[in-house]
């Protein structure tokens, strides 16, 4: 019971606050077309596949942004490469583009001077500092979401250095559980390739050519010191366990424990020993245990 | 401990104590003169990177099967892990002056205890880092910012403590001081 009304609830505030957001966009002097794009576009993905999934149910911009900073977070502090978002980053990607030529509508506008015109002809007070302000509000958002973007994506591709062998690997291997395209992006991929062959071809060039052959692979684990660099599974980690999500009785892996808490039990294998990871709390972990926990959104790395 | 982790690599030719089991004829240039063979039973400082392969390797020369192939050379305890060594760390691990007794100390006792599994030393070692971690803690969280934006010169010059650390210690060190050190300035300036 009480989840449906949060569900009531949730819905509610998510209409509000849509209402909120257009209300004062029309006393701004932002052209009202260009705004409504922006909203519509944002919107439209998220209502069409909104019957079929109720993850798509909420795809908002906010909802998208506050995505990416767990992602963000996440990625920074995990020891592995974590899955590619196509489907967020697509996103993202295409809401800057769109706020880009927004903005650049927005700064013609104030050099033609119409808005302000029109604004003067509707009978709403004109005020130029009035009107500056929302326009460097969205440029330093902008700049925020870019700065963003930007770390993540950085931050990914330091990781496909560090893990090019093992990735390499991971693309050859046929048992491999999920596949190179599904964990890179197609940009990521190409630089995958492209920075293997050419620091191959370096170390071909300058030193292995001078091995004898049976020393000339880079990738040999059968030598004493295995040559890919696999990511640390156990590193410690800090994790935040998320509140559950809505559907949370759904969830098979929740239980209660002697207090009545909510929490997750997971088990280290090497000491044998069983955690209870209560919801809400923080811990420091083995990376390798709440893997799967982090995988399906569970917990938050910090 | 990558392929490429090049404090891994200075660790792995730090020189270990072994003796060899075998009469092998042409080794000689490891004794120092080549040339000559290397008589069973003689004592030599080899890398680690060559002593451990070679610790395990079994040189069965003869071809008998029934016998477990006795490895080419037998790894003795080295100085650093002699129970000299290990009465001082369980006395006073913090007092201890760990980069005389070896720079890579750390990862060379990881790398001796995975080779012999060796429980007692890993218990004495955890222990000793454990000890050693809450006085390095001390030393990096004790951070001298003056004024916003001017930063001290690195606390503690000549501490007694710093000098002593190993390698990786320092590493660990240097990250936590850091740390310590930019959200105290973060702090000030804002």
């Amino acid at each position: 019971m009480d989840i449906s009304i949060d569900d009531i609830l949730a819905e509610l505030d998510r209409d509000t606050t849509a209402v909120d957001h257009s209300d004062p966009s029309s006393h701004l002097p932002i052209p009202s077309d260009g705004n409504t794009t922006m909203m519509n576009s944002s919107f439209d993905p998220s209502r069409m596949p909104g019957g079929k999934n109720r993850l798509h149910e909420d795809v908002t911009p906010q909802k998208d942004y506050s995505r990416l900073m767990t992602l963000w977070r996440n990625e920074r502090c995990a020891p592995e490469l974590l899955p590619y978002p196509s489907l967020l980053l697509s996103r993202m990607l295409r809401r800057v583009q769109e706020q880009m030529e927004n903005i650049e509508n927005i700064s013609m506008g104030f050099y033609k001077n119409t808005i302000s015109g029109d604004l003067k002809n509707s009978g709403v007070s004109y005020d130029k500092t009035n009107e500056k302000l929302p326009l460097l509000y969205m440029e330093a958002e902008l700049e925020r979401v870019k700065f963003l973007l930007r770390s993540y994506l950085r931050c990914r591709l330091s990781k496909i250095d560090k893990f090019m062998l093992y990735l390499k690997q991971l693309d050859y291997d046929e048992t491999n559980v999920t596949p190179l395209n599904e964990l890179l992006s197609e940009q990521e991929q190409v630089y995958h390739s492209r920075h293997f062959a050419i620091s191959l071809k370096l170390l071909n060039s300058s030193i292995l050519k001078h091995m004898p052959p049976e020393l000339q692979a880079i990738n040999d684990t059968e030598g004493s010191v295995s040559m890919i660099d696999e990511p640390e599974w156990n590193k410690f980690v800090f994790i935040h366990v998320k509140e559950p999500s809505d559907h949370a009785n759904e969830d098979p892996l929740l239980e209660k424990n002697e207090f009545g808490k909510l929490c997750y039990t997971v088990t280290i294998h090497e000491l044998n020993e069983d955690v209870e990871l209560n919801i809400g709390g923080i811990y420091v972990m083995r990376y390798g245990v709440i893997k799967d926990l982090l995988r399906n959104d569970k917990v938050e790395l910090i | 401990m990558g392929y490429y982790d090049i404090d891994d690599v200075l660790a792995d030719s730090v020189e270990f104590p072994c003796k060899f089991q075998y009469f092998l004829p042409g080794l000689g240039y490891l004794e120092g003169n080549p040339g000559k063979p290397i008589e069973k039973n003689c004592r030599l400082d080899l890398p680690l990177w060559l002593a451990r392969i070679l610790a395990i390797v079994g040189g069965d020369e003869e071809g008998q099967e029934d016998e477990e192939a006795l490895p080419f050379v037998e790894l003795l305890r080295p100085e650093m892990f002699s129970p000299k060594v290990v009465n001082a760390i369980k006395a006073g691990a913090s007092d201890l002056d760990l980069h005389t007794i070896n720079a890579h100390f750390y990862s060379l006792a990881v790398k001796w205890i995975t080779l012999f599994g060796d429980e007692e030393l890993a218990g004495v070692v955890s222990e000793m880092v454990l000890e050693r971690s809450l006085e390095m803690n001390g030393h990096a969280s004790s951070v001298a910012v003056q004024a916003a934006g001017v930063e001290a010169q690195s606390s503690l010059i000549g501490s007694p403590f710093l000098i002593t650390m190993d390698e990786s210690e320092k590493q660990l060190y240097r990250l936590a001081h850091d740390s310590y050190k930019r959200t105290k300035k973060w702090i000030i300036q804002t």
